[in-house]
């Protein structure tokens, strides 16, 4: 196949994977990497590569949204990034010392977790923790989101360590696979932190462009990321993702976000398999 | 619904985060204008050799001034969607140099330190790496 053809095929198929990460709320990470290795049979290092760029693309060019709607809390963001790019930096370093069938059985795991986790609503929020740690405290992490009807609502943090330290594996993820890794983000913010939802979901945001060029910036040097192919990815979720942002919010109804939930764990499936046999 | 007000630093933080959503724009713009001078030139270099990992490592410096130091009509495309890919990979980067100056400018010691290493390490990943 000749070098354009191949760049425009990719740039099409990377726009459906921008649509389908913008839909399910996983970012186009997570379909772009399956998509290359499986249809266009690409390295496992070349798709995390393009992989990386588009995370950073997609992620800078809402960033100024996010902190606007007054969720972002950019010191537990700032204070969370000293975790997610050392953890950034050791997965990248790593990444090029492991065998793609480890990283591919690994990536498969993710995404059954991705999946799972994307069916999750945002209901369970409502009683934002009332008491911080004194850690948390000390960092001035506890801060105040928009309620329903407009007044701020207090919120405090706690288990900072255990935060970190699952941040950092977010970060190492994000390293090794070439992906946002929002879903372990969101985890550690919410699930062991006691963060509210939505404060999570925008800071994790807010984070992930900066985790990624953690890993890019390795990426680049030991040459996973190549223009042929990060360039077309990067263009192609662009404009995926900005379609689905603004003109298909109500596509993003369950009966989809399952649908493409299900997607994802057949996706994670297949490449926990590959990467558990690799000669099929 | 906007029913706190952003901080200060928050305000500021959307004005560059504004400022690297127009930086993503002209990343997007070279990588855009490599892809069709690709396209225009019709070089029949074949691509299924993406099928295998063949690295070709190189520091980052050469992304960006790849395009000043080689033969323009072979390189072209590549080099332009590299620098575009570079700019974008700094756009992070260059949030936090702007975070760092907001917390000093704030006297916010803290938070100036937790930048400053969050810059540190991206700086190394960054250039740290260059070398093979």
């Amino acid at each position: 196949m000749p070098e354009a053809a191949f760049a425009l095929i990719v740039f099409a198929g990377s726009v459906a994977a921008g649509l389908v990460g913008a839909l399910t709320g996983l970012g186009g990470g997570v379909v772009i990497v399956p998509m290359l290795t499986f249809a266009f049979h690409v390295d496992f290092r070349y798709a995390a590569g393009a992989s990386i760029i588009s995370v950073i693309a997609t992620s800078s060019a809402a960033a100024s949204a996010y902190v606007k709607e007054g969720y972002t809390n950019l010191r537990i963001g700032m204070f969370l990034e000293i975790a997610t790019t050392l953890g950034a930096l050791g997965g990248a370093l790593l990444a090029a010392h492991l065998k793609t069938e480890w990283l591919s059985a690994l990536f498969g795991l993710v995404l059954l977790y991705s999946a799972a986790s994307s069916g999750r609503s945002q209901a369970h929020d409502e009683q934002p923790l009332a008491q911080s740690d004194r850690l948390a405290r000390r960092l001035r992490l506890p801060g105040r989101f928009p309620g329903p009807e407009g007044h701020p609502v207090p919120y405090g943090v706690r288990r900072v360590p255990a935060g970190f330290a699952l941040m950092a594996l977010a970060g190492a993820l994000s390293g090794l696979l070439g992906i946002g890794s929002g879903a372990f983000k969101v985890l550690a913010m919410d699930r062991a932190m006691g963060i509210p939802f939505k404060v999570s979901t925008t800071t994790s945001n807010f984070m992930i462009g900066v985790t990624a060029a953690a890993s890019a910036g390795v990426y680049f040097a030991k040459g996973f990321i190549n223009p042929l192919i990060a360039g077309p990815v990067m263009l192609g979720v662009l404009a995926g993702a900005t379609v689905g942002a603004h003109c298909l919010v109500r596509w993003r109804t369950p009966t989809l976000r399952r649908l493409f939930a299900a997607v994802l764990a057949a996706l994670g499936v297949m490449m926990l398999w590959n990467g558990l046999h690799p000669n099929h | 619904m906007e029913g706190v007000p952003p901080s200060r630093e928050g305000q500021l933080t959307v004005l560059i985060a504004r400022v690297l959503g127009a930086g993503v724009l002209v990343a997007g713009a070279l990588v855009a204008l490599g892809l069709l001078v690709l396209l225009a030139l019709h070089q029949g270099g074949r691509a299924n050799y993406f099928t295998e990992f063949h690295p070709r490592p190189q520091p980052i410096t050469h992304g960006l001034l790849g395009v000043f130091e080689r033969d323009l009509r072979r390189h072209a495309p590549r080099d332009l969607i590299n620098l575009g890919l570079v700019l974008l990979i700094l756009t992070p980067v260059v949030r936090v140099a702007f975070s760092v100056v907001i917390y000093l400018y704030e006297n916010d010691r803290l938070y100036t330190w937790f930048t400053i290493f969050v810059l540190v390490v991206l700086l190394y990943s960054l250039l740290g790496e260059g070398v093979p």
